[in-house]
């Protein structure tokens, strides 16, 4: 609290700013009020005294309600600073009454500020010369009413001292506990954030209820005062010296119109002229007349909470014994005489109206226990609101609800037994149809203006804004907490908080037009996709098949016709190059050489193959070479088998297994076992396939052969390109000088050329095709007999591929001519179009 | 744990077959032959997996009574009979390449003769397909190398057959060029495509 104290609090964002500032740094907001250097006209009073409403500044304590303020700061003419901030938590000087007390009309020794603070005593003084009612017959003329005194203000009977002040008075009293700790009950009607004076007030209030239904005849006009205008802080008992007289005086002099009895108290200056006054103001002094003093009982043990309140105040300035002037301590000591002497009467006769309106009895005092929110609503400041609104020139809120008439009805008010005891019951107790009209603005009167500091914490929009906010605020009354019964209170629970029921929720999704759409679109898709298509029968012979018809019955036409007559009227090909080393290679064998024949074609082209190697064979057979035959691919083993016993029978030679050549079988591993067979051939292939005789590496030739390089001539016979390339780069560096002779079908002549045409010369020979068949066997006519398998299929093969190449043609022109007839006709269809 | 040890092996194993071919130690070249043993063993191995899978999953359909069982069948029996001939005749025993001769080789044969008559079909449709430039090159390349592989009615154009003629132009130039690029490009590959594995990068083993 000191160090909130040595802070301003922002009325707008609520952010704490030093003191010395006069504009809050975070939101720009006024942070201190404007203060006038002349006396704030008529029209400006009620502006001010509804801004008065407003947050206050931080500067002022904020532990004390807003109406304690308020009734502090309306007895000054201007605006002056707020109580000073540091002065409040601090003892005043010796001898001196503080600030808040002095204001209450003490001893004017030490004024207020400019004397300005107890414009509101003067207020009150005069009043009490003119109030005449139930409280002391008297009647505050409405000249002498203060500005910022509510209409229904009740000034007290004049000889009424009240709890406080006597209490104050014993110095033992001051450290008691004035109320009892609330029950249970009645903590469970309170709000939490109640403040424990108010507690206490409470419990006197019902203490008080309970004693008075044992009192016949309480007096209407026992002297009463409130709690907060006599009770000083904790600790500061009153003088018993002073006398009760003193106190008694001025109550008595507000109650009286200004005759002092006793000793003359010097109240607070009232407004100079009551022209300054606003015309609410005056119109509150109405209802004085009517409203009866409450009874002494009451305004004591209202006091009591009060001064506990004070205790817990920790800005409430501690007031030593020698502190007390001398009024104050005669009030109470004045209270105690009377209360002893029993002239409670008489003290509640000579103290004003308003502090005889505390004396009424109220529900606590009847016994009824009124939770705490439940008061009289009457007790509220609605009046006071209602009477800015007027004088600001604001919408008048509409009739109160049903609610708010109930509440009304009730009697809610947001304190029990403190200052709006006094002010409101009157007004609460008069009828209706005698009640004072709501206050309108006087003719000649200008609308209230908002002071500058005012207007510039006004949040934008707030004019456009303020009647419907103000429209929200005046149909909501708050109905638990120290505001209840207000009106224009913003809320304490969140909406959030609030019992409400919860909305309901559709559980079905909402889903869009186009999410549902989207949504069933990829749900067709996902379904689509596990399910099988229909697949659409076409036709059953189309162009396609024609065409397809065609070229077999041409190709294979002109073969039956060419292998039918077996004509050879084609000329073999001229040898090549590839196909004339090829023969060198193998005329420079010597005889009996050894021959490894690699056969690592698949069956289905043994066919060319066959007419490719035919001469090569039989080439070789005439040299006596004798062949090892292996394979790579599991069915070369057969191939070869065939192979050599083909060329065997087509060349007249008796190749027999065992003796001639020797079938080493399958090598797996692809190029590993070409790797390892390289490496060491006797080891991938031990045994020969022949059931007779296994172990042709211990038999002539073999025997000798012990290492790959041992070959006089390595012949692969393969119709992939791969196979040759992986026999040539793995075999070929183990052969030294040993000759490697590819025998290959014609597609995969063109990735082994370019080893046969290197400078290393990896392949000293190569024959590619039927062509290169063809070609050797030209080269050599004796070999076959001059009718190998290339010579019987030289005519058909060419033949064949002289139909292939017109056939070929042939679709190449018509797709052209067909493409070309189109695109004329789109371009004549584009002309046109 | 199975990644780093399968990893570990193949780097360890490759370089050492491949120190054996730059570092000519009788203890490298020893190792590298065992290891490549052990390849080729495994080779083997897993052609015998491979023909056992075969029959368990022909077998398998047929006893679920699947949809082309009867292929299944088809299979089974001749894959049993030629295992029991060869097993009898031996490999190159007569009734062995009997079967081979008369059944898989001609079995094969057809199918590479059909392949000829959708290869000329898809030449002459060639152009329907796509007429650009280098379709139109690609179609007269074809003719040109039909027609010069074999003489024309038993005459040879000069300037198309013979030595220097253009299709020996096209092949030992344009197409040499070509082979010996993508033989270049095969190489270099198998060479990144080894360091990789031997570096433990790439991982064909599944570890």
């Amino acid at each position: 609290m000191a160090a909130d104290m040595a802070e301003l609090r922002c009325p707008m964002c609520g952010k704490a700013n030093p003191e010395e500032l006069d504009v809050c740094q975070f939101c720009q907001a006024r942070l201190k009020p404007v203060l006038p250097s002349a006396p704030i006209p008529e029209d400006e009073q009620a502006a001010v005294e509804g801004s008065s409403r407003l947050p206050e500044p931080a500067a002022q304590d904020d532990s004390l309600s807003d109406w304690l303020n308020f009734l502090r700061d309306s007895g000054a003419e201007s605006e002056g600073p707020p109580a000073e901030s540091g002065g409040e938590d601090q003892p005043p000087p010796a001898g001196e009454l503080p600030q808040w007390l002095e204001r209450t009309g003490g001893e004017a020794s030490e004024p207020v500020g400019e004397g300005d603070s107890q414009d509101w005593l003067d207020s009150l003084r005069k009043r009490g010369e003119e109030i005449t009612g139930p409280l002391g017959q008297e009647t505050v003329p409405e000249e002498s009413m203060d500005e910022d005194w509510p209409a229904s203000v009740k000034l007290p009977d004049q000889d009424y001292v009240p709890e406080w002040l006597a209490g104050a008075s014993l110095g033992d009293q001051a450290g008691e506990p004035l109320a009892e700790p609330p029950s249970e009950e009645e903590s469970s009607l309170e709000s939490d954030d109640e403040p424990d004076w108010l507690q206490k007030i409470r419990l006197r209030q019902r203490d008080e209820t309970e004693e008075s239904q044992s009192v016949e005849s309480a007096p209407a006009e026992e002297p009463g005062m409130p709690d907060w205008l006599g009770e000083p802080a904790s600790g500061v008992p009153a003088a018993p010296d002073e006398p009760a007289e003193s106190v008694s005086d001025w109550l008595a002099d507000l109650r009286s119109g200004g005759a002092p009895v006793g000793e003359e108290v010097e109240l607070p200056e009232a407004p100079a002229t009551g022209e300054e006054l606003p015309a609410a103001e005056q119109e509150l002094e109405q209802p004085l007349e009517e409203t009866p003093a409450p009874p002494p009982e009451i305004l004591e043990e209202a006091a009591a909470p009060v001064l506990g309140a004070a205790e817990e105040i920790p800005t409430a300035p501690q007031i030593s014994d020698e502190e007390i002037p001398d009024w104050l301590a005669g009030l109470v000591a004045g209270k105690a005489a009377a209360a002893a002497a029993g002239s409670v009467e008489a003290d509640a006769e000579s103290l004003p109206d308003w502090l005889a309106d505390l004396d009424k009895p109220s529900d606590a005092d009847s016994g009824v226990i009124v939770p705490f929110g439940e008061e009289e609503p009457g007790l509220t400041f609605d009046w006071l609101q209602e009477q800015v609104r007027a004088d600001q020139g604001l919408a008048v809120p509409p009739p109160e609800s049903s609610e708010a008439e109930e509440v009304q009805a009730e009697k809610i008010t947001p304190f029990v037994g403190d200052l709006s005891d006094f002010l409101e019951e009157e007004y609460l107790s008069t009828p209706e149809g005698e009640r004072p009209p709501a206050a309108q603005p006087e003719e000649g009167l200008t609308p209230a203006e908002l002071p500058n500091w005012l207007e510039a914490m006004r949040p934008l929009d707030a004019a456009a804004m303020s009647a419907a906010v103000l429209d929200e605020g005046e149909s909501q009354i708050e109905s638990s907490g120290p505001l209840a019964g207000l009106r224009g209170i913003l809320p304490a629970e969140p909406d959030v908080a609030r019992l409400k029921k919860p909305p309901t929720y559709a559980m079905r999704l909402q889903v869009s037009e186009s999410q549902q759409a989207n949504a069933n679109l990829l749900d067709e898709l996902v379904k689509t996709e596990g399910q099988p298509r229909a697949v659409r029968m076409g036709a059953a012979i189309t162009s396609q098949h024609v065409w397809r018809l065609i070229i077999f019955v041409v190709l294979i036409g002109v073969i039956i016709w060419k292998a039918l007559t077996g004509s050879q009227e084609v000329a073999l090909p001229q040898p090549l190059p590839e196909i004339l080393d090829t023969g060198s290679v193998i005329g420079a064998l010597p005889s009996n050489s050894v021959v490894l024949l690699a056969v690592d074609y698949e069956p289905g082209f043994s066919g060319e193959m066959k007419a490719t190697s035919a001469a090569v064979i039989d080439h070789l057979m005439l040299k006596g070479a004798y062949f090892a035959l292996v394979s790579t691919s599991p069915a070369g083993v057969g191939l070869a088998e065939q192979l050599i016993q083909d060329a065997s029978a087509l060349g007249g030679h008796q190749y027999q297994v065992i003796d001639r050549y020797a079938n080493l079988g399958y090598i797996p591993g692809g190029p590993m076992g070409v790797v390892g067979f390289a490496n060491a051939p006797r080891k991938m292939t031990p045994f020969a396939l022949d059931v007779d005789s296994t172990a042709v590496w211990s038999r002539e030739p073999l025997q000798r052969v012990t290492r790959l390089a041992d070959f006089d001539l390595v012949a692969v016979l393969t119709e992939d390109a791969d196979t040759a390339r992986v026999w040539i780069e793995q075999v070929q560096p183990a052969l030294d000088s040993t000759p490697l002779v590819m025998l290959l079908s014609a597609q995969a002549e063109p990735m082994v050329r370019p080893y046969y045409q290197s400078s290393s010369n990896q392949v000293q020979g190569m024959v590619a095709g039927l062509l290169g068949g063809g070609s050797y066997e030209s080269a050599h006519q004796d070999l076959l007999a001059g009718d190998g398998p290339a010579r019987r299929y030289w005519d058909a093969f060419s033949l064949s591929m002289l139909a292939a190449v017109i056939l070929i043609a042939l679709g190449g022109l018509v797709s052209l001519l067909t493409q070309a007839l189109a695109s004329r006709d789109t371009s004549e269809g584009e002309k046109k179009s | 744990m199975k990644a780093p040890v399968s990893t570990a092996i193949a780097i360890a194993f490759g370089l050492i077959v491949l120190l054996g071919y730059f570092i000519p130690l009788p203890l490298f070249n020893a190792l590298r032959d065992i290891l490549l043993e052990w390849a080729i063993v495994l080779a083997g191995v897993a052609v015998f997996v491979g023909v056992a899978n075969l029959f368990l999953v022909h077998g398998r359909k047929i006893s679920r009574s699947q949809p082309g069982s009867g292929y299944s069948y088809v299979v089974i029996i001749a894959m049993l009979a030629t295992i029991i001939v060869a097993a009898l005749f031996g490999p190159t025993g007569y009734w062995s390449l009997w079967l081979f001769k008369n059944i898989q080789v001609p079995v094969e044969t057809s199918l590479i003769g059909v392949l000829a008559i959708i290869l000329v079909y898809a030449a002459a449709r060639l152009l329907r397909r796509k007429l650009n430039l280098f379709s139109i090159i690609f179609f007269a390349t074809v003719l040109v190398v039909l027609l010069g592989s074999v003489p024309l009615l038993g005459i040879e154009i000069p300037g198309l057959h013979g030595e220097f003629g253009l299709r020996s132009l096209l092949i030992q130039l344009p197409a040499v060029a070509g082979a010996r690029g993508i033989l270049l490009g095969v190489a270099l590959g198998a060479l990144a495509a080894g360091i990789r594995v031997l570096m433990g990068v790439d991982r064909p083993y599944g570890g």
